[in-house]
């Protein structure tokens, strides 16, 4: 395969296939159940921090550097990754989900290993007090969550020794990647995703990361792009400097970044993503601005304000012409969770034109009030206005995007995916409805694979579906 | 009544597979696409992004089912049958993967009733 052909294939697949959409929210909501992603101290229910100072939270900021999900992973994101998302190789165990590993059916794992014993207080030396603050500090449970003074002082517990198993709690350099391998229908093996990423945390409150790697296509219609305009196969993705760790997870970056809204599922072919300009994979989504806002349990809240990316950003500070700006908020609960985002973008005609963009998302998880329903709903209905490309008139879009996720074992999720698209509301027949499921097999701490297939049922045609085989390796 | 205009709002915001709209794009905004698109501009590049992914000499899985469309003549001979696939029965491109918005639709529409020109 030549390099040209293995670029068009990236981008072929960047545009059209789905990526694993079981990452982010489904892993979120999960998280309610397997204590120790948020509690020092699970096997005794013992949390000193206050509220506001801990680092526990059911947003994408618990799991990954970016506050709105995706890419380089915190230390938090690759514990709960090694210890309770695969199927096998997890050694180091929370309290919950003991029963849910797959081993259970050949062996008593819990039994039979030290290690699965309660984690984070069998790691802490014997000798040492439950409770590691310094003398004097104040009680553990000291009142209401939010609206604390701004500076409260750090957590204590927050990179307490021990408390991510063998994982560096605080490093100062990070790295990771993501590799997706696809396979679709009788297609070729081809690389869908391959992402790069770094974080320098020189010092508490201040991280600086960058991402770069394989970038899709532009999502302008082909209409309204110059000949010869095409992106760059890979390059920088994002590129931001963020204060953050401050009372109530708050945060404040600065630079090039894909702005919060809505729910940012992994498979940028849902319609809710792709359809108003939201796909990671795109840089032209991308915007250079500022954003701040806070995510510590329950409520969460983030706003921007931006500048668009060019379409072609080799660098990634070059701008276009337009401003925008975004608002997301809501509340994640263990059991259920509502938000709901605004996005205005004010652009010229030839830049992608102006949009406003509503979203409403919940997410219920019933596995929460019930061991025996493992299950995991999530669901977002996005309604928007926009311009068409060439005559500029104004016209309005709707999508929905509705996950069903049943977590048989640890490592062994099976789907049920149903997402909508009306592209154009003024025009008649154009709708896309679009069912599927799906089946996840995290084999090992950073190996997995899935198997999709969807059909696709346009109002005025035929239906057609396909089948999606991918192996995704991440560290 | 009220109770029930709400709940079926709400229903189709959950499902969204309600139908909408006052006609084709050609009827509700004829601007939406080129008057006179010729194979150069746009119809290429529509052709590179929603077909030649597949069915290209060029690309990674080759010309599937014997079609290429890297030239214009290449799509001209296969008019009957991209015309059927694609505006017709609307089975290409997939509908599972791909979405090819009406205004490219109506660009191909419109190429296709002006000839094809090859310029």
């Amino acid at each position: 395969m030549t390099s040209h052909q293995l670029v068009r294939a990236a981008l072929l697949a960047a545009l059209s296939l789905p990526a694993l959409a079981h990452a982010l929210p489904l892993y979120t909501a999960r998280a309610g159940r397997t204590c120790d992603n948020c509690h020092s101290l699970p096997n005794t229910w013992f949390d000193p921090p206050e509220v506001t100072q801990r680092k526990c939270t059911l947003s994408c900021a618990g799991c990954h550097v970016d506050p709105g999900g995706g890419g380089l992973r915190t230390v938090s994101g690759r514990y709960y990754a090694q210890s309770t998302v695969p199927m096998f190789g997890a050694e180091h165990r929370p309290l919950q989900d003991q029963t849910r590993e797959v081993m259970d059916l050949f062996r008593n794992r819990y039994v039979d290993q030290p290690s699965s014993q309660p984690t984070s207080g069998a790691l802490i030396p014997a000798d040492r007090p439950l409770d590691p603050r310094p003398p004097g500090s104040p009680a553990p449970d000291d009142g209401p969550v939010f609206f604390r003074p701004a500076l409260h002082g750090s957590s204590s517990m927050a990179w307490l020794d021990g408390r991510y198993g063998q994982l560096n709690a605080d490093p100062l350099l990070a790295f990771g990647g993501d590799l997706r391998l696809g396979w679709w229908n009788q297609s070729t093996v081809f690389p869908m995703q391959a992402d790069l990423y770094t974080s320098v945390h020189p010092v508490e409150h201040l991280t600086v990361l960058a991402s770069a790697g394989i970038r899709g296509r532009n999502r302008g219609l082909p209409l309204d792009v110059p000949e010869g305009d095409d992106q760059d196969p890979v390059g920088v993705k994002d590129l931001w400097l963020m204060t953050h760790e401050w009372p109530a997870l708050s945060y404040l970056r600065l630079g090039r970044f894909l702005p919060i809204f809505g729910t940012r599922v992994a498979d940028h072919t849902a319609y809710i993503r792709r359809g108003f300009g939201l796909s990671q994979e795109d840089p032209a989504n991308r915007v250079v601005g500022v954003e701040a806002g806070f995510s510590g349990n329950y409520p969460y809240l983030s706003a921007s304000a931006f500048k668009p990316s060019s379409h072609q950003a080799r660098d990634p500070f070059d701008v276009a012409d337009g401003w925008g700006t975004a608002i997301s908020g809501g509340y994640r609960e263990l059991g259920w969770q509502l938000g709901g985002s605004v996005m205005l973008r004010r652009r010229p005609l030839e830049g992608g034109g102006d949009t406003t963009d509503y979203s409403v998302q919940w997410g219920f998880n019933p596995w929460y009030f019930w061991e025996g329903a493992p299950f995991t709903y999530l669901g977002e209905a996005v309604y928007g206005t926009y311009q068409r490309a060439l005559s500029g008139n104004e016209t309005s879009q709707l999508a929905t995007y509705h996950q069903l996720a049943w977590t048989a074992y640890d490592g062994v999720v099976l789907r049920l995916r149903y997402d909508t698209w009306d592209p154009d509301r003024e025009v008649k027949d154009d709708e896309i409805q679009r069912p599927g499921a799906g089946l996840d097999l995290q084999w090992l701490p950073g190996f997995g694979t899935s198997v999709d297939g969807r059909v696709g049922l346009p109002a005025g045609g035929n239906a057609g579906g396909d089948v999606f085989v991918q192996i995704h390796g991440y560290f | 009544m009220a109770r029930i205009r709400l709940t079926a709002f709400l229903l189709a915001l959950l499902l969204g597979g309600c139908a909408a709209g006052d006609g084709t794009l050609d009827e509700v905004d004829p601007a939406a696409a080129p008057a006179n698109p010729t194979w150069s501009d746009p119809v290429q590049r529509v052709v590179d992004v929603y077909c030649a992914g597949c069915h290209s000499d060029d690309s990674a899985v080759g010309a599937q089912h014997g079609y290429a469309f890297d030239t214009c003549d290449q799509v001209k001979r296969a008019r009957g049958a991209f015309r059927q696939s694609t505006f017709e029965s609307e089975t290409m491109p997939p509908p599972a993967g791909f979405v090819m918005p009406e205004a490219a639709k109506l660009t191909m529409k419109r190429w296709f009733a002006q000839g094809m020109p090859c310029d």
